[in-house]
């Protein structure tokens, strides 16, 4: 019983990231956005996207999937190779 | 809160230093391109990278446009097919997201500096070792006021923004016709999207637009004559 308390404030309190990411992907984000026409290879070095990453993760994991979308956006720098990188 | 953090982060320390270039330079238009300039200078490295990395899209796009081909309705198979080809040959042209996260609060802060020092009252947040000037004059060389909106600014960006976009695009060599037609589309809609949200915004801001955009194609010109002598030299 408590254990189910805890797992739907997990996954309610990632609700409003996952809203954010999608207001993100609808606008500003480069590979989803309006300015997805602007890459035509797309922009993020992984597959699927970060954004499109952290969304799963949140609505697998709710807040606690946190730590691996971090570590997730950290490996995706300048000097890391990117590629396939499922959540 | 939130709102608290990024003021005393970004929007104070940005503030403070527009207005320590204005106590020398009382002209808040030089200030605004001396400020772009240093803030596109912190940002150079992730730019540049990234601007690389666009070049490098040129060279393995007939491979690209093959797996494109191949592809074509299938979105998620085209995307993994294009990161076995990236691993293969050791190289990623795509751009990072990490470096997009990081600059994206400090252009809203240079957003928010520049509207705040125009906008007429008086400033926040300015540190007591800096001295206040008791209203920033909006007149930029005398004869643009920076806290209007005006139409030939917008005009001017939306121009520089087209040339950006066109040394920006790798050269349309055949391609589909899907293609091609993406490619006009950032080459017209981008200048046509500046000019009408450009005429919103007060000058100041379209100046650090121009500005900006200016400094971005000075950076694409270098790039592109270094390659140029590189395959020479090769």
């Amino acid at each position: 019983m408590e254990m189910n308390t805890v797992q739907v404030l997990n996954k309610t309190l990632a609700l409003p990231m996952v809203g954010v990411i999608y207001l993100y992907q609808k606008t500003l984000s480069p590979d989803h956005g309006i300015f997805r026409s602007r890459y035509p290879y797309g922009f993020c070095k992984h597959y699927p996207s970060c954004s499109m990453y952290a969304k799963q993760i949140f609505i697998k994991r709710g807040v606690l999937g946190l730590p691996r979308v971090m570590r997730r956006i950290i490996s995706c720098n300048p000097w890391s190779l990117g590629g396939i990188d499922l959540p | 809160m939130i709102s608290q953090i990024f003021n005393q982060a970004l929007v104070y320390p940005l503030l403070n230093l527009l207005v320590f270039f204005y106590n020398y330079i009382p002209d808040i238009g030089a200030v605004i391109i001396i400020l772009t300039v240093i803030v596109r200078l912190i940002l150079y490295p992730s730019f540049h990278r990234s601007l690389k990395h666009q070049r490098a899209l040129s060279a393995l796009q007939p491979k690209m446009n093959e797996i494109k081909e191949k592809y074509k309705d299938n979105k998620e198979q085209q995307a993994k097919a294009m990161m076995e080809l990236y691993s293969a040959h050791k190289v990623n042209p795509l751009s990072s997201c990490l470096p997009l996260l990081v600059q994206l609060p400090i252009l809203i802060a240079l957003y928010q500096v520049f509207i705040q020092s125009l906008n007429g009252a008086g400033l926040q947040g300015i540190y007591n070792f800096i001295p206040t000037p008791d209203k920033i004059d909006p007149m930029f060389l005398n004869f643009i006021n920076l806290k209007d909106r005006n139409v030939w600014m917008p005009a001017i960006a939306a121009i520089l923004q087209y040339f950006q976009s066109k040394l920006t695009l790798p050269k349309a060599s055949g391609g589909d016709t899907m293609s091609k037609m993406m490619a006009m589309q950032t080459l017209y809609m981008f200048p046509v999207l500046t000019f009408f949200i450009g005429l919103q915004f007060p000058a100041g801001l379209t100046l650090y637009w121009i500005v900006t955009t200016l400094f971005g194609i000075g950076q694409q010109y270098y790039i592109l004559r270094k390659e140029a002598k590189e395959a020479l030299t090769s």
